[in-house]
């Protein structure tokens, strides 16, 4: 029986990952608060399973893609990001390098819920062969679609420059 | 720039836009209600399985004690198909619990998810679909051999009843109405319940093995 104590001590040194997770899949406060819950949640139950061979972020970040990507209310439509949601960074949108992040966090925002997690891994410099582990498909696929998300990152970040 | 160069300023943004739990709040938050579409599920088939258990209690005990034979045997009869659904929705309950404890990697969890939903949505409509013309045929001929007159059933459809010329085709306009309406009722309500879930699942999933194709 897994201990709830050595759970919630686990999870509150790597609140990061969850936090990470839900500012890209969702775009209100609320909204990731219930992403927060609901992985909380999820891995909770999932606990009992994790024998501790992998590491506990890898484990944690399987668990958080897989809720967030199957996470879903009816109530709740489409996600959509645009450039206006995404938070003023502290120096200011005035440096070059800040409004680059900023339209590459909107194009980034605006990939499918697969791609997002793939790009959420490779931040992490995860190696193909890690995301392949958490993804399921095989690490040349792996590279085959990181390829076509940079392709489309770079345009999609041109189309946001445009508009900040 | 291109995504490598901005990888360190783009996790900066990712980590630090929120508020942090203490340990005492994700202790809290353990203690809610999760809301992913497998734990609505899961909470439906649990309300399913203790209502099966109830009903087949009172079916079981209608059988033995009712004085009409026509009862005894409906009851009978359907406690035992009852048994066979319970027996079901306990598999069902079982495989789901199953699937949220487990920690799969994204495209098998997808697959199994949709297999869950898919047998899910297949044994709804199975059971709302046998069981109605299974229930009107099997109760009209236990009432024409029932040997006494069930006296409150009786009075009803003297109530109700219309003149005998037309009788054949109110229990034909009935039965097929009821039939229908069930039918796309139950896919309507099916559909707007999980169907867009479960396509929107699909096309991660194709997503995911489109990349070999290609």
């Amino acid at each position: 029986m897994p201990s709830e104590k050595e759970f919630v001590s686990l999870l509150n040194q790597h609140q990061k990952i969850i936090y990470k997770v839900c500012n890209l899949y969702m775009q209100s406060y609320a909204d990731r608060e219930d992403l927060f819950q609901e992985i909380t949640l999820q891995a909770w139950k999932a606990f009992g399973n994790f024998r501790g061979d992998a590491k506990f972020s890898t484990w944690l970040y399987r668990v958080a893609l897989n809720t967030a990507i199957t996470f879903y209310r009816k109530e709740k439509k489409r996600i959509v990001f645009s450039t206006d949601e995404v938070p003023e960074l502290a120096t200011g949108p005035k440096d070059p390098i800040e409004i680059q992040t900023k339209a590459m966090y909107a194009a980034i925002a605006d990939l499918s819920r697969i791609n997002k997690a793939i790009v959420m891994l490779y931040l992490e410099d995860y190696s193909y062969n890690e995301i392949s582990d958490v993804v399921g498909i095989t690490p040349n696929n792996i590279a085959v679609k990181m390829n076509r998300i940079k392709v489309k990152l770079r345009e999609q970040t041109q189309k946001h420059l445009a508009t900040i | 720039m291109e995504l490598d160069e901005l990888k360190s300023k783009l996790n900066l943004h990712l980590e630090t836009d929120h508020l942090q739990h203490t340990e005492a709040d994700i202790a809290a938050l353990l203690k809610k209600k999760a809301h992913s579409v497998l734990s609505k599920i899961r909470r439906s088939l649990s309300f399913e399985l203790i209502f099966s258990v109830a009903f087949t209690a009172l079916l079981i005990y209608v059988a033995v004690a009712s004085k009409y034979q026509s009862l005894r045997i409906y009851a009978g009869s359907f406690s035992v198909i009852m048994l066979l659904i319970t027996g079901v929705i306990f598999f069902l309950l079982k495989k789901i619990k199953q699937a949220t404890g487990s920690n799969l990697p994204i495209r098998e969890n997808l697959q199994n998810i949709v297999v869950l939903m898919d047998e899910f949505i297949r044994r709804y409509l199975q059971f709302c679909f046998i069981l109605l013309p299974a229930c009107t045929i099997f109760s009209a001929s236990l009432q024409l051999h029932e040997k006494e007159t069930i006296v409150e059933i009786d009075h009803l459809f003297r109530k109700i009843s219309p003149p005998k010329s037309q009788k054949i085709w109110v229990i034909f306009l009935y039965l097929t109405g009821s039939f229908a309406g069930l039918y796309y009722l139950t896919k309507w309500y099916l559909k707007k319940l999980y169907g867009n879930f479960v396509a929107q699942l699909k096309d991660y999933i194709r997503e995911l093995e489109e990349t070999g194709k290609e």
